[in-house]
């Protein structure tokens, strides 16, 4: 059962992956891009990380996605702009090859063996508790990064046309 | 050490933080106009670096070198590298100021990310954890972007801002994906930690475990090489160069290039601590010494060799970094004490000599808004002042005495030499032989400002600016510091040590 | 085994995905953003490339944190996807300003830096 449903999503990733790579439409090609990110929410709650899970839907599929379909519609410029053809064969043999490399490298490596995580492993509770004890430095230090993007929307949309 | 004790070892980048709030709170409550703005908050943002350069100074000596429970490490070398950062970064302040490639409505806010990416820059170069280094690095990543891209006269800035931003989010999406094959394979996220595990996991002793956390170093190395511009992950370097404001640009080519030295030599001596006390010992780092010492050599034949064929003087100094970046890369490949010691001495008159040649260009384009190898032509009889400085910058850069870059490449070879072995010394002889090539294109510009008249009537080059002024006093230190180098052997005694 | 309220029912019972279907999952998704990247031309579609392959790394890290049993993983995904957010404002800002000033968004006609 469980094998299955993983199964499903990561080919629902996979396919929703090359779709936001190979379509033209960039409109087309964002859609795709969500469809992977959903499907990445629910491989997390397959893997015991049901926080992040809502966080991937509410921040990246929702907002992120959003500001990029946003910035698609809202620009009139050209959207179907063609792909680079021979850089895509080329493309498709390299990462084959890394593929092909990666997974054979790993598969020697870690044990394959699943665990079930503790009780309440990954949920908002424990990720809290680690975050603002051993995290939180970084976790305040994120605050600096989202206000250099607020500065940065304010500086780059406010400035006049030439 | 835990949270709260940590405190007071941080106060330089709390001050930098808070300078930089203060900045954009008082920007948007107050909206100061004429003398308050344009002299007021340059002024406050360099109150700001002093305090934290104080603060720096003043730091509370601990036996205990890690903070924040592993996220922070703090050492001579870290303490030193800040200090480059906050010093760039007042120096790029100085230069802005009345530079026409800012737009003026938008200084504020320029101050403010300065501060910020200093402020991301100290952070870089202490960190002791994956976590921190990713956070540190991407503070200064996306600052970097959004000032590259803050020119708006015609579309070059934004062009330049763009294309570091697509470079950048790749470089950085690969060394994510390497941290997260080392976490994966070693369960551990603080460099410490990945040192023991290292030290004592079974993963290396198959084959498949050596060549997958060699995978995911090369990744990390992507990540990292991004930040410092070595080939081959230099591509954006040129472009961003030319196009972002010059100011920031001088900048650009120093502090993250330090920041990220300081995570390459804390990265390598956290997996492999003996790294750093006797770089002959480990041998179970030769992977990543391998990889650093053929990334130092492509480094500094190719940003050489390409450094040639410019004709614009930003983009001449961009391969020229770009070459510089592999010199300093001998440094961290001899490791030891004398390895970090003589990166540290290459950063400090890299900081005086770099950011003097950008403050020349700078001072050069304000007159003749140009940066065309053509508008130097004459600039001997023109601004002799400024050419003079200008000569002094470019020996330096080439290395010739008596001039800092002389003593700082004299430490990076010794520093190689001293470590013995054969591939050590060919690094070194290789490293010889392009500061023979650099020769060449940095002669070429002296030529063209004492030896080649300028065709026409060209622009007076006025020395009455923020730019032509840092460019002089610059000299100075290069001098100097060419003939009495006691200040750099000092540093590098200082700064040889990191844990 | 007892279930805890949180996980997800059906993640508990049965002996779970091996680690090795995740971390294939993870590279595939790296390699696809990866060739986009480099096969796109659109700035846009570019950073949308570049967003798949941040979230094939965290699909690893999320696998590993169970395999090492650490929330470690967990807080680093939270962190990547907050960045990720701030990349995105910062480009697509940058790609609004650029679009107005030169009309296009493709990367081969941003030419006036040679390089």
């Amino acid at each position: 059962m469980t094998a299955t449903i993983f199964i499903l999503l990561a080919a629902l990733a996979v396919l929703g992956a090359v779709l936001a790579v190979l379509l033209p439409n960039a409109v087309h090609a964002a859609m795709a891009l969500i469809v992977m990110l959903v499907a990445t929410a629910g491989i997390y709650l397959l893997l015991s990380a049901p926080f992040v899970a809502v966080i991937q839907i509410a921040v990246y599929a929702g907002a992120i996605m959003v500001l990029f379909l946003f910035v698609i519609m809202l620009m009139n410029v050209e959207l179907r702009i063609p792909l680079r053809r021979w850089t895509l064969v080329a493309g498709t043999v390299a990462g084959g090859l890394f593929l092909y490399q990666t997974v054979h490298l790993l598969r020697g490596v870690m044990d394959d063996q699943a665990r079930s995580g503790a009780d309440g492993f990954g949920s908002a509770h424990e990720v809290s508790s680690v975050l603002f004890a051993e995290y939180v430095v970084p976790f305040e230090l994120v605050s600096v990064l989202l206000l250099v993007a607020i500065v940065a929307a304010v500086v780059l949309g406010k400035r006049e046309a030439a | 050490m835990p949270t709260l004790e940590s405190l007071p070892h941080v106060l330089p980048e709390v001050a930098l933080a808070v300078t930089a709030a203060a900045l954009f709170v008082l920007e948007a409550l107050w909206q100061p106009r004429g003398r308050a703005r344009r002299v007021g908050f340059p002024l406050l943002a360099l109150g700001g670096l002093l305090a934290a350069l104080l603060f720096l100074v003043a730091s509370p000596s601990s036996a205990e070198p890690r903070f924040f429970g592993g996220l922070l490490t703090q050492d001579p070398f870290s303490t030193f590298v800040r200090g480059v950062a906050i010093v760039a970064t007042a120096l790029a302040v100085g230069l802005a100021l009345g530079s026409p490639s800012l737009p003026s409505n938008r200084r504020v806010e320029y101050h403010g990310l300065l501060v910020l990416l200093a402020l991301g820059m100290c952070l870089l170069s202490s960190a002791g954890h994956l976590l921190m280094i990713y956070v540190a690095i991407e503070i200064v990543s996306l600052t970097s972007y959004l000032l590259a891209g803050f020119d708006d006269r015609g579309g070059r800035s934004a062009e330049a801002g763009l294309k570091y931003v697509l470079f950048g989010g790749v470089a950085s999406g690969v060394m994510l994906f390497g941290f997260s094959l080392l976490f994966g394979l070693f369960g551990d996220l603080s460099l410490s930690g990945l040192g023991q595990a290292l030290a004592h996991s079974t993963t290396l002793s198959t084959g498949a475990g050596r060549w997958a956390t060699l995978l995911a170093l090369v990744f990390v190395l992507a990540g990292l090489g991004f930040k410092i511009a070595a080939v081959p992950f230099h591509m954006w370097c040129p472009d961003v160069y030319e196009g972002a404001p010059t100011p920031f640009t001088a900048l650009l080519s120093v502090g993250p290039k330090a920041a990220g030295f300081a995570v390459l030599l804390r990265f390598g001596t956290g997996l492999w601590p003996e790294l750093a006390t006797d770089a002959a010992a480990a041998t179970s780092a030769l992977p990543w010494l391998l990889l650093l010492g053929v990334m130092s050599t492509v480094t500094m034949t190719v940003g050489n060799l390409a450094a040639i064929w410019q004709d614009n003087l930003k983009r001449l100094l961009a391969y020229s970094s770009i070459a510089h970046a592999g010199y300093m890369l001998m440094g961290v490949v001899a490791g030891g004490r004398e390895g970090p010691g003589a990166v540290a001495v290459y950063l400090a008159v890299y900081l005086i000599m770099n950011i003097g040649a950008f403050a020349v260009v700078s001072a050069v384009d304000r007159s003749a808004h140009s940066e065309d190898i053509g508008v130097y032509h004459g600039l001997g009889r023109r601004a002799p002042l400024l050419a003079l400085a200008m000569a002094v910058f470019l020996l330096s850069l080439t290395g010739l005495p008596p001039t800092a870059g002389f003593v700082g490449k004299l430490y990076l070879f010794a520093s190689l030499i001293h470590h013995g072995g054969f591939w050590y010394v060919l690094l070194a002889v290789v490293g010889v032989l392009n500061s023979v090539v650099s020769l060449y294109f940095y002669a070429r510009v002296l030529r063209a400002m004492f030896l080649e008249s300028a065709a026409g009537e060209p622009a007076p080059v006025s020395l009455a600016n923020s730019a032509a002024a840092l460019a002089v006093v610059l000299a100075v230190p290069t001098l100097a510091l060419g003939i009495f180098w006691q200040p750099l052997a000092a540093i590098a005694n200082f700064s040889g040590s990191l844990f | 085994m007892q279930q805890h309220r949180t996980g997800p029912a059906w993640g508990q019972e049965e002996k779970l995905i091996p680690l090795s279907h995740t971390i294939l999952l993870s590279a595939v998704l790296f390699a696809v953003g990866t060739v986009g990247f480099l096969v796109r031309r659109s700035a846009v579609m570019m950073l949308v490339c570049v967003e798949i392959m941040l979230n094939a790394a965290n699909i690893a890290f999320i696998a590993f944190a169970r395999h090492h049993l650490s929330m470690a993983g967990h807080i680093w995904v939270f962190v990547v996807i907050t960045v990720a957010a701030g990349e995105a404002a910062i480009g697509l800002a940058l790609i609004v300003a650029l679009a107005r000033e030169r009309g296009t968004i493709q990367v081969d006609e941003l030419r006036s830096l040679k390089g």
